[in-house]
């Protein structure tokens, strides 16, 4: 593997997300191998499943903090507990503009709270825009 | 002797002692005896009717009433005795007292006399004082008599209404001595309790009304100084069931000393209706209880609705507008103009539907916002802050503004900020075509109340609709005017939450002026 391709863990249930994360992935010329979760359960399983020295240890999870029931914030607490996503970037993805929504999204320790605009444009530079900021504080981890 | 009859007559004495004068007959067939008897006792000034024979002083007696009879003891025909014994079977004369005038003093004719009911003997030659003061004793004694009658027949009468009202009275009335022995009770008793008259007198009234005290006891009267007070108590009939009454109590002095007399009302009915009512009350406030919990929760149950909706429809929404402008970027150069007005009306629609949701989420947020905010509020910072925010819609259509001094209030900042600028916004939004807006913002104190007015030149909103506006997503004009419709129901619950009123006076196409009264807390 390349050493300036970074990985991402995307856990997102609407795929039309899915798809504009990759054009701004894409937009912002950011070389990358993603894994997708569309739902709580594999999430988990995913994110429990990484040990320490895995060579996939995602650098980035980006998370839709609007998954059914509430349930990011246990997937979040989840990633937090395991050792092997110490270094692992987390950040919060979502359209909430409910400031309780991002206060918890911090608390439960994400690094970033990234809102999803609904203009085309202005989701590419904001979505995109925060990820590649993200990502460029540190090479990739494999 | 002759039996003429001599007619009644009485003696001319002054009319106005009629009243008290009582009768004496008396009887002599010697006319000039007669006469001298009526000259001796005319100073006596009572009514004399003089009979000439016996069988006249009969005749007399059945009609008359007399204090004492003066009776010639020697008469031809019918004698004295004689006259005496038949006057004696007369009912109505029995009793009257008798005196003898004689010429003869013999034991035989005493004895006789006496025999006969005489109360005394007179012997001639009478001697007038003698005649005077025997026959004045029997006159007062009959006047005594008459008086003693008098008193009696009224205090029959006196006793006969006393007993009516005591029977006719709708309570049991039983009148007691302090020790409680029934002395005397009406018919209402008998029937409430249960026991024959017989039964009830000599009975204590403690045996069918266990809590009676006499009131001079009973320290809870004493205490109100109000010895009637009625009181609810349990009563025994005699078959042992116990029922309800209310008792009064009224203590009086009598000669034999204290007696009390107490009304007795069955309280039967009173304490079912009272029960009845209590039961009724009670379920009308479950009723009111149960009503307000059903909308309590319908209401929490939509407003979760309003907020999940609000929300939720956000994702999708954006969506559908990223997406519209995503196909119109990159494939836009191979659709021709139909097709790109078509996902015009695909993108402008997204939009539209997000600005209301996101309005709709503003309006449950003013509505529900915490009470922590309170704060004194300078309504003149408001305005600015306000009017801040209205820049670019002031400049794009040169609209004034003029915002007089306004007050200082205890209030929600955020929510007053939100109130001027929908309203002052709303003047800007909903002008007139044919002039620059104008707006003037001022306020004035009333009944303990601040009311604040937004004045505007605009359009102005017909009469019918003026109450119609302040509805949620409720919108009077087409596209030629952008608004989610949201924006007075905004206000609405802003002034809603601050404990106000919101109004609105217009004239068509001269202008509307907005009003708000907040409670005046600058006090606080």
């Amino acid at each position: 593997m390349r050493a300036d391709v970074y990985t991402i863990l995307l856990i997102e249930d609407n795929l039309g997300d899915v798809r504009l994360i990759h054009e701004c992935l894409r937009f912002y010329d950011i070389r990358y191998e993603l894994t997708h979760c569309d739902t709580v359960e594999s999430a988990l399983y995913t994110v429990n499943a990484y040990r320490p020295g895995d060579a996939h240890v995602p650098d980035l999870i980006l998370l839709d903090y609007n998954l059914p029931r509430g349930e990011a914030r246990t997937v979040i607490a989840a990633a937090m507990e395991n050792p092997a996503l110490v270094h692992t970037l987390k950040a919060v993805v979502t359209s909430s503009v409910s400031q309780k929504d991002r206060q918890e999204a911090l608390a439960s320790g994400a690094d970033r709270f990234i809102y999803k605009p609904a203009d085309l444009d202005a989701f590419l530079s904001e979505v995109g825009g925060k990820i590649a900021r993200l990502l460029s504080t540190r090479l990739p981890l494999a | 002797m002759t039996s003429s009859l001599l007619k009644p007559f009485t003696s001319d004495a002054p009319a106005g002692h009629a009243q008290g004068r009582v009768k004496l007959l008396l009887v002599d067939d010697d006319r000039d005896n007669l006469l001298a008897l009526q000259a001796v006792l005319d100073p006596l000034n009572q009514e004399l009717m003089l009979a000439a024979s016996g069988l006249d002083a009969l005749r007399l007696c059945l009609e008359h009433d007399f204090a004492a009879i003066l009776l010639d003891v020697r008469m031809p025909e019918m004698d004295g005795f004689e006259t005496a014994e038949l006057i004696r079977t007369r009912r109505r004369s029995r009793h009257t007292p008798i005196l003898f005038l004689t010429g003869y003093r013999s034991d035989e004719q005493l004895f006789r006399g006496y025999d006969l009911g005489a109360v005394d003997f007179l012997f001639k030659p009478i001697v007038p004082e003698v005649l005077q003061s025997k026959v004045a004793v029997f006159v007062e004694l009959c006047r005594s008599e008459q008086l003693l009658r008098r008193q009696t027949e009224e205090l029959a009468r006196a006793e006969q209404m006393f007993r009516a009202v005591l029977e006719a009275a709708p309570d049991a009335m039983v009148i007691t001595g302090e020790d409680g022995i029934i002395q005397l009770a009406n018919s209402r008793t008998d029937s409430l309790f249960g026991y024959s008259r017989e039964q009830v007198i000599g009975l204590n009234i403690t045996s069918i009304i266990p809590a009676w005290k006499s009131p001079a006891q009973d320290n809870d009267v004493l205490s109100t100084n109000e010895a009637s007070t009625e009181m609810r108590v349990e009563a025994v009939h005699r078959n042992g069931s116990i029922f309800p009454v209310e008792i009064t109590r009224s203590p009086f002095e009598s000669g034999g000393g204290v007696l009390v007399t107490t009304a007795v009302r069955d309280a039967t009915e009173q304490v079912e209706a009272e029960g009845r009512i209590r039961r009724i009350n009670t379920e009308l406030e479950q009723r009111v209880a149960d009503r307000t919990a059903d909308l309590t929760r319908s209401n929490n149950a939509l407003r979760q609705f309003a907020w999940a909706a609000s929300h939720d429809l956000q994702e999708p929404t954006r969506m559908v507008l990223t997406y519209s402008q995503w196909l119109a970027k990159s494939a836009g150069g191979k659709l021709g103009a139909e097709e790109l007005e078509m996902l015009g009306y695909i993108e402008g629609n997204g939009k539209r539907l997000q600005t209301l949701l996101g309005a709709l989420r503003q309006y449950i947020y003013i509505s529900e916002s915490g009470d922590e905010q309170w704060t004194p509020v300078d309504c003149n910072v408001v305005v600015n802050t306000a009017l801040s925010h209205l820049k670019a819609a002031m400049t794009e259509c040169s609209a004034s503004v003029v915002c007089e001094p306004l007050p200082t209030i205890h209030s929600i900042e955020i929510l007053l900020v939100q109130l001027f600028q929908n309203l002052i916004g709303n003047g800007i939004k909903y002008r007139s075509a044919n002039r620059d807006p104008r707006i003037r913002v001022s306020a004035f104190s009333q009944d303990g109340a601040w009311v604040f007015s937004v004045e505007d030149n605009g359009i102005g909103i017909e009469p019918q609709y003026q109450e119609y506006i302040f509805g949620v997503f409720k919108r009077l004009h087409g596209h030629q005017f952008s608004g989610t419709g949201i924006g007075l129901a905004i206000c609405k619950a802003a002034v809603d939450r601050l404990g106000g009123r919101i109004w609105v006076e217009s004239e068509p196409g001269k202008g509307s002026v907005f009003y708000f009264s907040l409670p005046d807390k600058t006090a606080a």
